[in-house]
């Protein structure tokens, strides 16, 4: 694998421009294609996965290993980023489609993707396609697309009570299944 | 502290916290209570852990081409813009950074641009988010620092524990609750407000004294309705800061923590 994850982003940090060029070679495409995945608009997912990158710089010196790998807290970054976009564009490009295939794939490997990053996503896939269905879609429209509670019960024509419950119950499920996996 | 929001009230709307499902004003109370309760802490970190994860799901897709040489040009014409070099601490950081590379493996040389850029890296997150700030030239990022500071401490909480965090109410002149401001401690602290009865809606601006009488600008909160909330790094200490202002035309509002 090279150089470790870590290593890069300190690079990237330092000012070191081979370093930053090798980070987001190694993350655009997760990175792009999240950013996608949330504001529907690739020009607009381009300027995001962008701001994205350059917030990793920014807080760079905050990321701390113990808390979580280099992709997710690059990821979350995007994802917040993304979510800032469309928030302040007032508009929710949602399309149910991607998120049926997202919750729904068997498989999304990518043959440049590193082992056992692919061995996590199916993992992940795996346990995310054990919870019930109704909790399946609400923890994915609030953990990746950063839908509310509310807007999780507007969209699913439920009282807010039950879009809370199945968001608390699906992520506490997709939690006790991931760590029986880890152990 | 936690006696305002038992675990009870709380420990049903951490995972809204951790998939960033919660609104502005359950954030804060969220994040207030497990300031002081390692139970809910440890169950935020896990469950924002395991939210992160599903990140993974996302569809690779390859971004437009040149994306990344203007990423890399972007972040090297931000870093030209930042403060002079400092070489009495050249040596140090310098050293610094080989350590945290693998030897041999990305042959870094660093000419002073590098320092500059490593200084930044290293010495502070406070500088670093400040920068982000003032970096921020585009009103499409205004609420980065108030999500993204969250998000941070609710990846893990990042608390100085020789400081204490604060709130207040926000009161009008006749003594109207309409609001709380929060002080978050920590690397950067930050200050969090709610606003959940404004007066008037619109932007409220924002200011922080501090006991030593230093006035600064701590951003707007956009108030839709009467309910808005703001989040932004504090340039000072939390117990440093004696007086946060929010006004707008014809209404002013005091918040003494």
């Amino acid at each position: 694998m090279g150089v470790t994850d870590d290593g890069l982003l300190a690079g990237m940090a330092a000012g070191d421009a081979q370093a930053a060029a090798a980070f987001v070679r190694r993350h655009q495409a997760r990175v792009f294609g999240l950013a996608l995945t949330i504001v529907g608009v690739r020009a607009v997912a381009e300027e995001v996965a962008q701001e994205a990158f350059v917030r990793a710089w920014r807080f760079a010196g905050a990321y701390d290993p113990r808390r979580g790998g280099v992709t997710t807290w690059l990821l979350a970054i995007a994802r917040n980023a993304a979510i800032d976009a469309v928030r302040l564009g007032r508009d929710r490009p949602y399309d149910p489609d991607v998120l049926t295939d997202m919750i729904s794939q068997v498989s999304d490997g990518r043959a440049e993707d590193y082992p056992e990053r692919l061995a996590d996503t199916h993992r992940i896939r795996a346990a995310l396609t054990r919870l019930p269905h109704d909790q399946r879609v609400a923890v994915v429209l609030a953990a990746i697309y950063g839908l509310t509670a509310r807007e999780i019960a507007e969209r699913e024509q439920i009282p807010l009570g039950t879009a809370k419950t199945r968001i608390r119950l699906g992520l506490a499920r997709l939690r006790h299944q991931l760590e029986v996996r880890d152990e | 502290m936690s006696d305002n929001f038992p675990c009870e009230q709380i420990r049903p709307m951490l995972a809204e916290l951790a998939t960033t499902a919660a609104t502005g004003h359950d954030r804060a109370q969220i994040l207030w209570h497990v300031l002081d309760c390692p139970a809910c802490q440890h169950d935020l970190a896990e469950l924002a852990r395991t939210a992160d994860e599903l990140l993974l799901l996302a569809p690779q897709q390859q971004p437009p081409a040149g994306f990344e040489a203007a990423v890399v040009q972007r972040i090297q014409n931000l870093a030209a813009a930042r403060a002079p070099d400092r070489s009495t601490t050249a040596r140090r950081l310098k050293a610094a950074i080989r350590r945290l590379l693998p030897p041999g493996t990305i042959g870094v040389r660093l000419p002073a641009g590098t320092l500059r850029a490593a200084r930044r890296a290293l010495v502070g997150a406070v500088a670093l988010v400040l920068a982000a700030l003032v970096g921020a030239g585009t009103m499409l990022w205004r609420t980065a620092p108030d999500r993204h500071l969250a998000d941070e401490y609710r990846r893990g909480l990042i608390v100085d524990s020789g400081q204490a965090p604060k709130s207040a109410p926000i009161t009008t002149d006749a003594g109207l609750v309409v609001g709380r401001v929060y002080l978050f401690p920590g690397a950067p602290a930050w200050i969090l407000v709610a606003l959940t009865a404004a007066p008037q809606p619109g932007g409220y601006t924002m200011s922080v004294v501090t006991t030593g009488g230093v006035r600064y600008s701590a951003g707007v909160c956009q108030v839709t309705g009467r309910v808005g909330t703001a989040g932004y790094p504090l340039p000072v200490a939390v117990n440093e800061v004696r007086l946060v202002e929010m006004t707008r035309p014809g209404v002013r509002l005091d918040v003494h923590p």
